[in-house]
């Protein structure tokens, strides 16, 4: 387990500051001068040349590169050109309303998914079977932010029950809160809920035609304790090796339904950051989403080689 | 399966389609779309950019088949043409995914040890951005456009069609035949050719589909966002962005832009699913 460990976290290491390092280079790869693009067509040669000298880009990129990674290492992502903040301090706040929203996403998806898919596994060719399978594929196909605007219609506009967006500090009222995350949390949840019962249901599956569960029936264990004894917990090792994946694509999905209802996140952040050109501020965030992932990426690994013995030894 | 030969052809068929649903409806949808966007070149109902105030929000009619949207558009038509851009988004992603992915994972298949794990850390940080993640950055340099779009999304394909090359190659390069190509004589070329390429294919077939599938969703949800297609070419996630405000007049311009992404993503994703089950040896039932 150990060398396994050690191995993967040089791994880790190093992909983070590829990945890192791939955002940098975007900025040197492309055409046109930063400071430029920052300020616009008819800023003056003074601004953007002062624009430069704190951006620090009239130094030499491997200059340039070095002092970013120095940076990067002291979690120092650099200073919002538009909101004159350091963006570190700008991610944190707005954590304060994606992180909630992917918690409770994440939540309803495996609330849903995981025992959807193993009744369906395990009724398989049962109309309970059909109607999971079908809700997968419906589910997946469906763009989140579709759901979220009918939800929006259904539940804002027609019935009245629930806020159309935007969202009212914790501070202020953590119930109202909690309300406005409601509805963004089932658009963005569904889709996972859907990719998870197929997932959980194909591993199932798998895991119900192995000898160990037929030897199990044999011997005369009631199906319930197979069912939790050994189809779950081998069932969910798959699981524990696409949830990295599946959080993943919610962040991503985040910045869509955060737009959707006009929830004052990271990705409505990220996407103003890019409208106003605010590069440091884009840089910033995409840095630390990128490396989010990897964590979890490496955080899935360790927890799948700390489940399954064969891992560790391969 | 039932023995079906010696029966009549049409009973073939219909025995083929029975037990083949998941393909024989991807293939439909599939073949829907592609249609729909050739005809659009030649044929629309209404221009589909033509303002006409006194006809919005209608439900639909004999003359607006699906309706019209907010500034009185014709929804069918703006469909019809927004489909071209769905299937070229998804062309290029699978394009870029497919050509690259094989060069890296050909390459790290061959030469092994420090190019393999170079060219893996490489992709697993390539893998690290959601295409979304990946637009924005590109967005925020070369400006908002279908250009950044479809290259950030082609290049998010890439890590996933290079493993599985990787994976496939290292593997058939240690089989029998390979070997005993290699024992004969064969070049790095005819093998790549003779024996590699054929046997991948099926398998990127499959995920040609799925990432086709995947490649639509992402180019939906930038348009919606404004990082992808721009107004007033219509793209389906565009106009549902555009209706969304309007939602309380009219649920139509939402209901068939997001219909016809769900229904041509399920379509493409049971073709995949159609074709892995035909394909693959392991998981072909009897």
């Amino acid at each position: 387990m150990q060398a396994y460990l050690i191995r993967r976290a040089i791994t880790f290491v190093i992909t983070v500051w590829l990945a890192a390092s791939l955002t940098f280079v975007t900025l040197l790869v492309i055409p046109g001068n930063p400071a430029r693009i920052i300020l616009g067509t008819d800023a003056g040669p003074a601004a953007v040349a002062a624009l430069e000298r704190q951006l620090g880009l009239d130094q030499p990129a491997s200059v340039r590169y070095v002092r970013w990674l120095a940076d990067l290492l002291r979690f120092d992502l650099g200073t919002s050109v538009v909101y004159g903040l350091p963006v570190w301090n700008l991610i944190v706040e707005r954590l304060r309303v994606t992180l909630p929203l992917t918690a409770m996403a994440l939540t309803l998806a495996l609330i849903i998914g995981v025992p959807l898919g193993l009744f369906a596994a395990t009724r398989r060719g049962s109309v309970l079977d059909l109607f999971a399978t079908a809700f997968a594929q419906i589910g997946i196909a469906t763009p989140s932010f579709w759901l979220g605007i009918f939800l929006i219609l259904v539940f804002s506009v027609r019935l009245r029950w629930l806020p159309a967006g935007g969202f009212t500090a914790w501070s202020q009222d953590a119930g109202r809160a909690f309300l406005s995350l409601l509805l963004p949390a089932v658009a963005l949840g569904a889709t996972r809920a859907a990719s998870l019962t197929r997932i959980v249901r194909s591993a199932a599956l798998e895991v119900l035609s192995a000898d160990y569960i037929r030897t199990a029936r044999a011997k005369g264990v009631a199906e319930g304790t197979v069912i939790r004894r050994h189809v779950l917990r081998n069932a969910l090792i798959s699981v524990a090796t696409v949830v990295s994946l599946e959080v993943a694509q919610l962040l991503a999905t985040s910045i869509i339904v955060e737009t959707v209802f006009t929830l004052p996140g990271l990705g409505t952040l990220v996407l103003s950051a890019v409208n106003n050109r605010d590069l440091p501020l884009v840089q910033g965030i995409v840095v630390c989403m990128a490396c989010v992932i990897l964590a979890l990426s490496l955080i899935t690994d360790v927890l799948y080689a700390y489940l399954d013995p064969r891992i560790r030894y391969s | 399966m039932t023995e079906t030969r010696g029966q009549l052809p049409r009973l073939r068929i219909e025995a083929w389609v029975r037990g083949h649903w998941n393909l024989t409806a991807g293939l439909a949808i599939l073949l829907l779309l592609v249609a729909t966007a050739a005809v659009s070149y030649y044929y629309v109902p209404h221009d589909p950019n033509r303002i006409n105030i006194t006809s919005r929000f209608q439900p639909p009619s004999e003359r607006y088949l699906l309706g019209t949207d907010q500034f009185g558009r014709d929804l069918l038509s703006r469909i019809m043409v927004g489909s071209r851009v769905t299937i070229l988004v998804g062309v290029v992603a699978v394009g870029i995914g497919l050509s690259v992915g094989l060069l890296l994972g050909g390459l790290a298949a061959e030469y092994g040890r420090w190019v393999d794990e170079a060219l893996m850390r490489l992709l697993d940080a390539v893998a690290a951005y959601p295409p979304l993640l990946l637009a924005v950055l590109l967005a925020s340099i070369m400006g908002p456009g279908p250009v950044s779009g479809m290259l950030a999304i082609g290049i998010s394909t890439v890590p996933v069609f290079a493993r599985l090359v990787r994976a496939n190659f290292l593997s058939l390069l240690e089989s029998e035949f390979v070997q005993a190509a290699r024992a004969a004589g064969a070049g790095n070329a005819r093998i790549l050719w003779r024996h590699l390429l054929p046997n991948t294919a099926a398998i990127l077939l499959v995920q040609a589909t799925i990432t086709f599938a995947n490649a639509i969703l992402a180019e939906a949800a930038l348009s919606y966002l404004g990082l992808g297609t721009q107004p007033p070419h219509p793209s389906w996630g565009r106009m549902l962005r555009e209706a969304q405000d309007f939602l309380v007049f009219s649920p139509y311009p939402t209901l068939w832009p997001g219909l016809a992404i769900a229904i041509t993503v399920l379509g493409l994703n049971l073709l995949g699913d159609g074709l892995r089950d035909v394909l693959d040896p392991k998981t072909r039932r009897r």
